[in-house]
């Protein structure tokens, strides 16, 4: 555990790809199998050990901490399993923390009632930051947000001649530990077998642009949905969904992982849809975060992708036709198949399609393609060209709301928004950065607000008031110039108030910092 | 405690009170910590939130003395008195004693004899070893006046040998990158230093100018930091690699944006909680305090065997209420002043 502990930690808080890749590599290099291949699933997602639920964790917690001391300090932390992993009483025990692959056997092999006594006694058995590794695995998984292919780039870091590539191809064929994949990374054994077997390929990506600049060259154009991309790919009848992290979403989607009576492999967006219209960013990750769905969330948010691009049909690959060629393709098949598809759009009136994005549910934003160009991972200079809705979206804290007029539930008529200052020594503290208008928001959302503000008002200053800091809004704007004359160092440009953002903690709002960076 | 002969009307919060310069002993007529300007103020150590310049008359350890000589100038205050740890002198009928308080060099806690009461005022303090500071002794007490940095059961803080070791292990994964070391500068990066030191690390460590005058401070007080040389006089090559150890604030200077691919480390009890260690943007958070953890805090309360427990600068509720749960008094003293402790 300690091992996996240290990579886990040191993960959360290194932002360089390259050096989450050095940091893999090194646990790979270290660690012995099977653990490093349990460790690799982990990280990928692929290891799904729920053996206590936080409603059983906080009871065990409850026999062990004062009530009190219990509650300040979860409301300090903000987190379950962390305040559990820091307060699990010391333990004369002597036995060593368990491996993770005892872990993923022991469970494997432990009758569900006796679970609790044995996660209780590794809890004795750890450290307090293994303590948090362990219950995050227990519990759902580790998270660490790098998305999987940076940890295939660490496993490619290890091998003299395997690329990421290679590794991506071989991936989906195997399952934890990855005995074969580690074996052949280690040069002790063959490339894994991949044939017949659906895998993921890089997927390519547009440019974003702030506005077009008029081309002579002609352009085809789609709309930008919103959603996840993903990557359909059918291989001698078995289907496999993939995101656009090469993560494989197939047991989450039973209702878009139908064969076709063709194998292809097909680009496109993801949606979801509740109520008959565009689900919202929620609804989306309420189906992307599931490893297995139950009927009542897919009646409840179906799903469905638009698809835009074709990449392989039958045993024939057609990354290198032009983009002309592959769209007349994908058009004959999926009119054969039944798909749905992002329509095209008059190239010349998509100025004008811009300025409406609002009234196309789901569009945000257009994308330009020059049709003369071959489909490659990654993206290429103009040969993909995305002009978003707006260049920036973060997130901000609400600290003062406007009124027009007296009266509790006077419209709200204008937000101040903070970001926060994180390396104030005593804590986080808030900077002013800009204003915005309500308007855009559901009255829901409104509403929300009102009542947040009834109980949290700090002070007024006509119809001013401050609020305890609490809220946090999804901002969109076109830019963020520097301004010397505010005191935050910066100025929004066309900020626009989204939505809510009742998940986020106001500490993890942006900070001043990142926002700074974002200056152009 | 062995029953002494005490009047209930001498009882401590008669004669030690909180005004607005901080704690003030009335017979003895002298602040501990002050945080404004006094006449008389008795010193527990040298952090800018106890100690401070102006006072007419201090009294304090000699290292103390010495730091705030350093920090502040030679003649910061009128007169310097300095008590060796473990002695005592009799000011208007109070005994006035220090006795280590293991927090930085020279801090102690100060004790206090009147009327048949005892006080012991710790300071900041802790228990885990340092190679760089006096241990920690318990004095049995009537009152005791604890610090609260850490009052939260959250905070434990993980063995500093640890923790150093985390430190030498990444710069085995990252050999290329010097790691930048934000610490402050009494205390704190003495301590990383010698624990280093302590782990067999024995490569030249580089220093930002603030802290090398009170490393040399140390060396002098005969505390081992082996081979010390300026960061900004060194060359790129020399520093690749390397550990820096600079204040917190200093990674915005210019020589530090001429690091190639810097590797920000930080220590401090605060990296306990992932939120706090995230936010501080550090990609190597260690957990190495020179306060008490909770668990210390505890145990100390309990080992001074007082039945009256003040609560100074921290998080005071938590603590409060653990001494209600052991039958103590548990009281908050709400000193000014002392909520920007660096840690
Ligand atoms: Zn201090
Ligand atoms: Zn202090």
């Amino acid at each position: 555990m300690k091992p996996f502990t240290a990579l886990v930690d040191r993960l959360a808080v290194t932002p360089q790809p390259t050096h989450q890749i050095a940091l893999i590599r090194t646990y790979l290099q270290q660690t012995p199998d099977p653990d490093r291949g349990y460790a690799l699933a982990a990280l990928t997602g692929g290891l799904t050990l729920r053996a206590v639920r936080p409603a059983q964790l906080r009871a065990m917690m409850a026999q062990r901490a004062d009530p009190v001391l219990l509650d300040m300090s979860l409301d300090y932390v903000g987190d379950l399993a962390e305040t559990v992993a820091l307060l699990w009483p010391p333990s004369q025990t002597n036995s060593p923390p368990p491996s993770l692959s005892e872990i993923v056997q022991t469970l494997s092999d432990t009758p569900k009632p006796e679970i609790e006594a044995v996660v209780a006694s590794w809890l004795d058995a750890c450290e307090p930051a293994a303590r948090y590794v362990l219950l995050r695995l227990l519990t759902g998984g580790v998270r660490t947000g790098l998305p999987t292919r940076r940890i295939k780039a660490g496993i490619a870091a290890l091998s003299d001649g395997a690329s990421l590539a290679d590794v991506e191809d071989v991936w989906h064929a195997l399952s934890p530990p990855y005995a074969a994949l580690l074996d052949w990374i280690d040069g002790r054994g063959p490339r894994p077998d991949t044939r017949g077997i659906p895998t993921f390929t890089p997927l390519m990506h547009g440019t974003a642009i702030a506005s077009p600049t008029p081309d002579p060259a002609p352009m085809i154009a789609e709309y930008l949905w919103t959603g996840a991309r993903v990557l359909w790919v059918q291989d001698q009848g078995r289907v496999r969904l993939f995101s656009s992290d090469g993560d494989d979403l197939s047991a989450a989607f039973p209702d878009l992982t139908a064969p076709l009576a063709q194998d292809a492999v097909l680009d496109g967006q993801l949606m979801v849809q509740r109520d008959g219209k565009p689900g919202t960013a929620e609804d989306l990750q309420r189906r992307l975060r599931r490893k297995t769905v139950n009927a009542a969330l897919l009646r409840e948010i179906p799903a469905a992708v638009r698809f835009f691009d074709m990449l392989e049909h039958k045993d024939q690959d057609m990354r290198d036709f032009a983009l002309s060629e592959r769209r007349a393709k994908l058009e004959s098949f999926a009119d054969e198949h039944g798909l749905l598809l992002s329509p095209l759009l008059p190239t010349d009136a998509c100025a004008a399609l811009h300025e409406n994005l609002d009234a196309v549910a789901g569009a945000e934003g257009i994308i330009l393609k020059r049709p003369d160009r071959p489909y490659r991972a990654g993206t290429h200079a103009d040969d993909w060209l995305k002009w978003p809705r707006s260049a920036l979206r973060f997130q901000a804290v609400l600290l003062y709301i406007q009124r027009a007029g007296g009266g509790a539930n006077a419209a709200l008529t204008e937000f101040t928004l903070g970001a926060v200052i994180d390396d104030a020594e005593d804590g986080s503290t808030l900077v002013p950065i800009g204003k915005v208008s309500p308007a855009g928001m559901t009255a829901e959302d409104l509403a929300t607000i009102q009542a947040y503000a009834r109980e949290n008002t700090i002070e007024r200053f006509g119809p001013v008031r401050s609020i305890r800091a609490g809220l946090v809004i999804d901002i969109a704007c076109d830019g963020i110039e520097s301004s010397a004359r505010r005191k935050s160092g910066l100025r929004l440009k066309a900020p626009k108030a989204v939505q809510l953002a009742p998940d986020t903690a106001w500490q993890d709002a942006n900070t001043l910092k990142s926002l700074l960076k974002l200056i152009r | 405690m062995t029953p002494r002969l005490r009047a209930l009307e001498n009882h401590p919060d008669q004669w030690l009170q909180v005004r607005p310069k901080g704690l003030y002993c009335v017979p003895g007529d002298f602040y501990i910590d002050p945080h404004g300007k006094v006449d008389r103020a008795v010193i527990t150590h040298g952090h800018a939130d106890h100690a401070r310049a102006g006072h007419g008359h201090v009294l304090t350890s000699p290292e103390t003395a010495a730091i705030m000589r350093v920090r502040y100038g030679k003649n910061c205050a009128g007169a310097f008195q300095e008590l060796v740890p473990g002695t005592g002198i009799d000011h208007f009928g109070v005994r006035v004693q220090l006795v280590p308080a293991g927090h930085v060099l020279g801090s102690c806690q100060i004790v206090l004899d009147y009327a048949g009461w005892r006080v012991v005022a710790s300071g900041d303090y802790k228990r885990a070893s340092d190679p760089t500071s006096a241990n920690f002794e318990v004095v049995a007490c009537d009152v005791f006046i604890t610090e609260a940095t850490f009052g939260l059961p959250v905070f434990v803080h993980e063995h500093a040998p640890d923790e150093i070791a985390k430190l030498i292990g990444s710069l085995d994964t990252f050999p290329e990158r010097s790691h930048l070391m934000s610490a402050y500068s009494l205390g704190k990066a003495q301590r990383l230093i010698a624990e280093l030191r302590a782990a067999g690390y024995d490569a030249p460590i580089y220093l930002h100018s603030a802290h090398e005058r009170l490393c040399r401070l140390y060396q002098d007080w005969g505390v081992n930091l082996g081979v010390l040389h300026r960061a900004e006089h060194a060359s790129q090559d020399d520093l690749r690699g390397s550990i820096i150890l600079a204040p917190p604030s200093s990674s915005r200077e210019g020589w530090a944006d001429t690091l190639t691919d810097p590797l920000p480390c930080a220590a401090s009890g605060w990296m306990r909680v992932r939120k706090r260690a995230q936010q501080s943007g550090a990609e190597l958070p260690l957990v190495i305090s020179d306060h008490a953890d909770w668990p210390d805090l505890q145990r100390t309360i309990m080992d001074t065997g007082a039945e009256e427990i003040w609560v100074t600068h921290g998080r005071e509720d938590a603590l409060v209420y653990f001494c209600e749960t052991q039958g103590l008094r548990g009281r908050a003293l709400a000193l000014i002043g002392r909520e920007g402790e660096g840690e």
